[in-house]
């Protein structure tokens, strides 16, 4: 069954569909799959350095992960963050359509990304290299640069698996798990 | 009506020229000290994340703005840091009309200079620029 976001039947499958793959899913998570998401989340939420350093932070923030179809990720991934004065009220997977309305987009190729996250390369760093784009007003992220670089960091706390490791069957059931999140999530 | 911002060929291409642009551009609209500070400041400043493999150059003449790739003059102020620290400087608040170095980011700075972690030189010879530059810079 295919879900319209912003929905409650959305919201609702999305929930369960969290819950099934946090149980059946085998650890480490796969990066950018909705039970690595939900890990993610919950650091971001129980974070008080975080807390701290986007007390005044007000805006969504989306990492917008590029396709990397030879890995079996056939389409971009958008990780959405509502995110409000040191709250952090959700982080999911969204469609393109929702994740292009984000505040600020954080774009960059799979590899970039894994590099972040696995702490290799410093995302500010990136960004000044041009490997992460921003879109979105500039001077308040800037502004709020050590809440984004906390962030990045509890990112690298969680026990991942990056797609650039997978095996070639991991990399056909990623496939297989994005064709159905796709088709009912539009994610 | 004449651009304030402009680029030298290929500086585009460098990400960090693009971010300085759209940081100094953002706070000329915001008008007021650094404007002022805009329309005054007249020098060669030349950055270097060297961390990033990245170095441009920032031709201030009096309310226009050259951002070239590389060094291609030579400078009156260099500042030379890691990507993060660089950014350390435009969150450098401005109070009376001077960088404020007494709250946690301006402590950190001064510490950053006094280890080498960031190196600003033509610092003593120029400090007015320098607190013109830091005006302009500042998105704190």
């Amino acid at each position: 069954m295919a879900y319209t976001y912003g929905t409650v039947e959305w919201e609702q499958g999305y929930r369960d569909l969290v819950e099934r793959r946090l149980a059946e899913a085998e650890k480490p998570f796969i990066l950018g799959t909705p039970e690595w998401v939900a890990s993610y989340e919950k650091l971001v939420q129980e974070d008080a350095r975080y807390k701290e350093a986007a007390k005044n932070w007000e805006g969504s923030v989306v990492i917008h992960i590029l396709a990397k179809p030879e890995k079996g990720l056939d389409r971009d991934i958008y990780l959405f963050m509502d995110l409000w004065h040191g709250d952090c009220r959700f982080i999911r997977l969204v469609p393109r359509e929702a994740g292009e309305k984000g505040d600020f987009i954080l774009t960059g190729e799979l590899e970039r990304w894994e590099a972040v996250m696995s702490g290799e390369l410093d995302v500010i760093k990136a960004m000044i290299q041009g490997k992460i784009k921003l879109k979105g007003h500039l001077p308040t992220i800037v502004k709020a640069v050590k809440a984004a670089t906390r962030l990045v960091e509890l990112a690298g706390e969680i026990e991942t698996k990056y797609v650039s490791q997978l095996n070639e069957a991991e990399v056909e059931s990623l496939r297989n798990l994005l064709a159905t999140t796709g088709a009912e999530f539009g994610i | 009506m004449e651009e304030m911002i402009t680029f030298a060929e290929g500086a585009e291409e460098a990400a960090l020229a693009t971010m300085l642009a759209e940081i100094i551009e953002s706070n000329l609209e915001s008008g007021g000290p650094r404007t002022r500070a805009f329309q005054n400041l007249k020098s060669a400043v030349y950055i270097n994340a060297a961390d990033a493999g990245v170095e441009i150059t920032l031709l201030f003449k009096r309310g226009h703005l050259e951002i070239h790739a590389g060094k291609p003059v030579r400078p009156d102020i260099s500042i030379e840091a890691d990507s993060a620290n660089l950014l350390d400087l435009t969150n450098l608040k401005i109070r009376g009309g001077l960088p404020f170095f007494f709250d946690e980011t301006g402590r950190g700075v001064v510490k950053k200079l006094l280890r080498g972690e960031l190196k600003i030189k033509g610092l003593l010879r120029h400090p007015l620029e320098l607190v013109r530059l830091t005006k302009v810079l500042s998105v704190a």
